[in-house]
């Protein structure tokens, strides 16, 4: 491409379907070892063995272990594929019983079509089974790898919408998961007059403290505000409105009821 | 600017009038000169014409209208504009259209996870030799990456990034290249718009 064509030429572009990104900056995005690498290999070879020789030359170069040399090693000892039936039957007699892994065919052909229960009664009968290193990063942990590429792809462009929320770049990679607790005291002033005050709102996940305060002063038709106080920012509202408060938390801000607590004369109650 | 850009963001859409588009065409055409005038008609043909979005109170969206056999017909953004600052391509049109050349500089790959954050380019990533960079294709840059002859504050610019081919961000210079050369501190380039942001995934309107 040295000389500047006349007329215009598209091509179609390769965007991650899990991510969005060009394939070349999924390493940058939240889940690029567990969701777009697996991605890659199974739909852009050509462009997964570019990209690795890319990064592979790179670690060259560098030669030091930083961040993205990191990420190649895991992906390198991942394995391409997860376990067949009998792989994973043959490591889990290895690992209980080894004189038993020569029955392995027999058993899968007496079991055929039903090895979701052979697998469970062996969980039953032995313990749990050895973890497959491809879905190492993984929660789910089904068995058969063919028909999920369809709703994988689904659930990619679903994501989409919310990937383009999650962050990306340096701060990926920094997100530290804070556990979300929410503490709702009444505090009294004069006799009849009394505050509400909401500590922890900051601990929940895509909310900023004046939206929320802004919210609670609509709702409650009473002054709302945010103020620094011993445990961190605390939002103040006018009047008594503890299980008003908290059931509007759970409603408008999606947080689990367990992690709100009413405090009641210093007895922290989990609200439901 | 787009960090946050939501499909529903858009208040306003009109047909965009021959004559300004006219203007943009040429605005396109002097701020990018290796873009051809045929490039250029091919992009923005005179029919349909330009659909503008009103985003805000400052930016305009200019899109063109894709035609689609099942579905009524939606925009996709080619340009937009903030305030009267110049009229940038979106990065999905880079992308699309590699031939194209818009201006661009080349910054180091430090940088490449902050501007993903949205974050501006710094001098010092502009300005950091490189070793294996090849300049883009059709421009002729000296040592330092920039283009011949220089660009001056306020000029709008793509991004590319070290070892990519896909151009990362979208900005407009707050130093001349020059300035940027002699300071190398600080804000050079802001970036208005970005791989991943808001505007990058409303792919259509």
């Amino acid at each position: 491409m040295a000389e500047v064509l006349s007329s215009l030429e598209s091509i179609k572009v390769i965007y991650c379907a899990k991510c969005g990104m060009p394939p070349e900056y999924c390493e940058y995005g939240p889940d690029f070892e567990r969701v777009c690498l697996p991605w890659q290999k199974k739909k852009v070879p050509e462009l997964y063995a570019k990209l690795r020789a890319l990064r592979g030359e790179d670690k060259l170069l560098k030669g030091d272990g930083d961040e993205e040399g990191d990420d190649d090693n895991v992906a390198d000892i991942k394995p391409d594929a997860p376990w067949t039936t009998e792989e994973r039957l043959t490591k889990f007699y290895e690992m209980y019983v080894p004189e038993k892994v020569d029955d392995v065919p027999s058993l899968l052909e007496k079991y055929a079509g039903k090895e979701d229960k052979l697998f469970m009664a062996l969980a039953k009968k032995y313990g749990s089974e050895p973890e497959d290193p491809y879905y190492m990063d993984d929660d789910e942990d089904d068995d058969d790898d063919e028909d999920d590429d369809d709703d994988e792809l689904a659930e990619g462009m679903d994501n989409l919408g919310v990937g383009g929320k999650k962050r990306r770049g340096v701060k990926a990679k920094k997100s530290v998961k804070s556990e979300t607790r929410v503490l709702i005291q009444k505090v009294v002033r004069q006799r009849k007059k009394a505050t509400t005050v909401v500590v922890g709102m900051d601990t929940v996940e895509g909310v900023k403290l004046k939206d929320v305060a802004k919210a609670f002063s609509k709702k409650f038709a009473g002054s709302s505000t945010v103020k620094k106080g011993v445990n961190g920012e605390e939002i103040i509202i006018q009047g008594d409105h503890m299980e008003d408060c908290a059931q509007m938390i759970v409603s408008t801000f999606k947080v689990e009821g367990s992690c709100i607590f009413l405090d009641f004369n210093g007895e922290f109650v989990p609200f439901k | 600017m787009f960090k946050s850009f939501e499909r529903s963001e858009v208040s306003t859409s009109t047909q965009v009038k021959a004559s300004v588009q006219r203007g943009i065409k040429s605005r396109v055409a002097d701020a990018n000169p290796q873009i051809t005038e045929e490039q250029l008609d091919e992009l923005l043909p005179k029919k349909p014409p330009l659909v503008q979005y009103k985003v805000g109170p400052h930016m305009m969206l200019y899109c063109r209208r894709v035609e689609h056999e099942d579905v009524s017909p939606t925009d996709e953004p080619v340009f937009f504009q903030h305030r009267d600052g110049p009229i940038l391509p979106t990065l999905r049109v880079i992308h699309k259209y590699p031939t194209l050349n818009f201006t661009s500089v080349t910054v180091d790959k430090g940088a490449i996870p902050f501007i993903l954050g949205g974050a501006n380019i710094m001098c010092p990533g502009l300005t950091k030799p490189y070793q294996s960079i090849m300049p883009p294709d059709g421009i002729e840059q000296d040592e330092q990456g920039f283009d011949k002859p220089g660009l001056s504050k306020g000029d709008g610019i793509v991004i590319r990034a070290e070892g990519k081919e896909h151009a990362i961000a979208i900005g407009v210079m707050t130093m001349s290249s020059a300035e940027i050369r002699e300071k190398n501190k600080g804000n050079g380039i802001v970036v208005s718009h970005f791989l991943g942001d808001g505007l990058f995934f409303a792919d259509e309107l």
